[in-house]
């Protein structure tokens, strides 16, 4: 449905992105996952149209994002990585601009209403989120078959967060596309079905989440009663442990976390946490 | 599409609005003053002035005391053109520069529509609001000349409205253009303004100084000649040429950069 080849840009001498290999199926979730700077909004933004590829193509559907960005857009919902909308313009007056521009706003009153927004209100005294709510209704209300969603919870509360997901799913399930960017790996994790990582404007591996959580490191943090007999966690997934302060260790885990929790039920266990790996840490697995 | 036509006269309503209502008033005024201007000898008055001084304010084409030349020298050859072509300034610019700032013209953009849409609507809506300041500009005090029973040429009159509109198309078509390029308000506002003010210093010098006099068509306001339009009922060619010119071209060019310029700020 989304496809790219070599795509490459560069402000100037700035690199945006390079030699971009993409391919996203039909009904799919597609994460591009990358540090600040690694081309996630640069990639999107000639996905709409916006910019123009100093090298290579992409394609939405078998429109070529540039030549006739019109046509892709017909498809496409787009939510910018940094919402700026009419500032003396309302919620509804926007949904309505957009509706009559567009054509088609059938979801509208139902996203209100899940998203909590109230419509009444002028952009200018809107907060972040709501903000950011709005542009999440403006881009999905007419049901676009492909959804291009920069960062599209930044601003959202956790509730409004799971709110957004179960509508990305929903999208999913009535066959819609959907490319999101994000630099928050579990986000990445939760939704989608396969993932990009980026770096530098490069594309380092295109990956099944379901593998990605495989291989990933996770910091363990627990406090046991007393001292545990530490043999029991000399297992091949714990890369690392250590003891913090009394009782208290930190262990790296990598892979299946089973074994491990098993060998915590042996032990008394006071508090226990768990630690997401860093994207650094990501891009350090990938570059080894 | 109308929906962004609707958007663009609701977001300047007010400015077009007071800008209409100060230009009608202006004109009303005029028009209650000049049955007493007729009233003095003004010619005799003026005679006492150095021909170059009278020269550099307004030019000799025309009688002071004919409703052409009243109406030229009071309102038309300066606060009429300061007023729109300041209005117009402005407005382009905001429109062509602060969504590109704001960033709103990402979202509008990425709506289906093409570049050239969104640039064609905003450039008919500025011609239309051109067409309206030129009218609203001069034919009020044309019908209250009339309903006065002065005695006046309607032609010059409306050969002086196709000139003048003429003139500020081709302010706004420039401005357009330059927006478009820079995307920001300063530098085109500053450029047209510099055109302006020395083409109008220019002009003004020539008239009064013969040395300078072989240079004024290098300024703009040789072809926004109003007193000769007003005086001999025509609209000199080269003013259609140079006009249309500057129409043209920097419509073209303004098409053809905004339609391949990236849009990330
Ligand atoms: N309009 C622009 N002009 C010049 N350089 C730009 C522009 N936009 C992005 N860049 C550069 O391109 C590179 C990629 O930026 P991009 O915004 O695509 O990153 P990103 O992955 O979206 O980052 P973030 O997570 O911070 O949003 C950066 O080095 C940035 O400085
Ligand atoms: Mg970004």
């Amino acid at each position: 449905m989304i496809s790219t080849s070599s795509l490459t840009k560069y402000y100037g001498k700035t690199r945006g992105v390079d030699g971009l290999g993409l391919k996203v199926e039909q009904a799919e979730i597609f994460g591009l996952l990358g540090p600040n700077g690694a081309g996630k909004t640069t990639t999107i933004r000639l996905l709409m149209g916006l910019i123009k590829p100093t090298k290579g193509s992409a394609k939405i559907d078998k429109f070529d994002c540039w030549a006739q960005s019109v046509e892709v857009k017909r498809i496409c919902g787009y939510i910018p990585g940094d919402v700026r909308l009419y500032q003396k313009y309302t919620g509804s007056q926007l949904i309505k601009l957009y509706r009559e521009v567009r054509g088609g706003a059938k979801l509208a009153d139902e996203l209100t209403q899940r998203l909590d927004y109230d419509p009444s209100k002028k952009v200018k005294s809107l907060s972040k989120g709501n903000r950011q709510k709005l542009a999440v209704i403006l881009a999905l209300m007419h049901k676009p078959d492909v959804l291009i969603l920069d960062e599209p919870t930044s601003g959202l509360d956790p509730l409004m967060q799971q709110e957004f997901y179960k509508i990305l799913k929903e999208f999913k399930e009535d066959g819609s596309t959907v490319l999101v960017s994000s630099h928050f790996l579990p986000e990445i994790e939760h939704i989608c079905d396969r993932v990009a990582i980026v770096k530098e404007g490069k594309l380092i591996v295109i990956e099944d989440v379901g593998e990605l959580g495989g291989k990933h490191v996770k910091h363990l943090e627990v406090t046991f009663e007393k001292k545990p007999n530490i043999k029991n966690y000399q297992l091949p997934q714990v890369t690392d442990i250590k003891e913090l302060i009394n009782n208290t260790y930190k262990m790296k885990v990598k892979g299946d976390i089973n074994p491990v929790l098993q060998a915590l039920c042996k032990d008394k266990v006071k508090d226990l946490s768990f630690e997401h790996a860093s994207l650094e840490e990501i891009f350090l697995e990938y570059y080894q | 599409m109308i929906a962004l036509t609707k958007k663009f006269f609701n977001d300047h309503k007010l400015g077009i609005i007071l800008t209409t209502i100060g230009l009608v008033f202006y004109q009303w005024t005029l028009v209650s003053l000049y049955p007493m201007m007729q009233k003095i000898d003004i010619e005799a008055l003026l005679k006492n002035y150095p021909k170059a001084f009278l020269a550099f304010f307004g030019g000799t084409e025309l009688s002071f005391t004919s409703l052409e030349g009243f109406f030229n020298t009071e309102y038309l050859s300066l606060m009429y053109m300061i007023i729109v072509a300041g209005y117009l300034i402005t407005l382009v610019t905001s429109e062509l520069t602060k969504e590109v700032e704001n960033g709103t013209l990402e979202s509008l953009l990425s709506l289906p529509v093409s570049r050239a849409t969104v640039l064609g609507y905003k450039y008919v809506n500025i011609t239309l609001l051109t067409a309206f300041f030129t009218i609203i500009g001069i034919v009020p005090f044309m019908l209250m000349s009339v309903a006065y029973d002065f005695s006046f040429s309607i032609k010059a009159f409306l050969m002086v409205t196709l000139l003048t509109f003429l003139f500020f198309m081709a302010i706004a078509a420039l401005t357009t253009a330059l927006s478009v390029f820079f995307n920001e308000r300063n530098k085109p506002t500053s450029i047209v303004l510099f055109i302006l003010g020395y083409g109008y210093i220019l002009n003004s010098l020539g008239q009064a100084f013969s040395k300078v006099k072989n240079y004024r068509f290098l300024g703009i306001f040789y072809y926004y000649s109003t007193a000769k339009t007003l005086g001999h009922k025509t609209i000199a060619t080269n003013s259609y040429v140079v006009f249309g010119t500057i129409i043209i071209v920097s419509t073209i060019f303004a098409f053809y950069w905004f339609n391949k310029r990236d849009f990330a700020n």
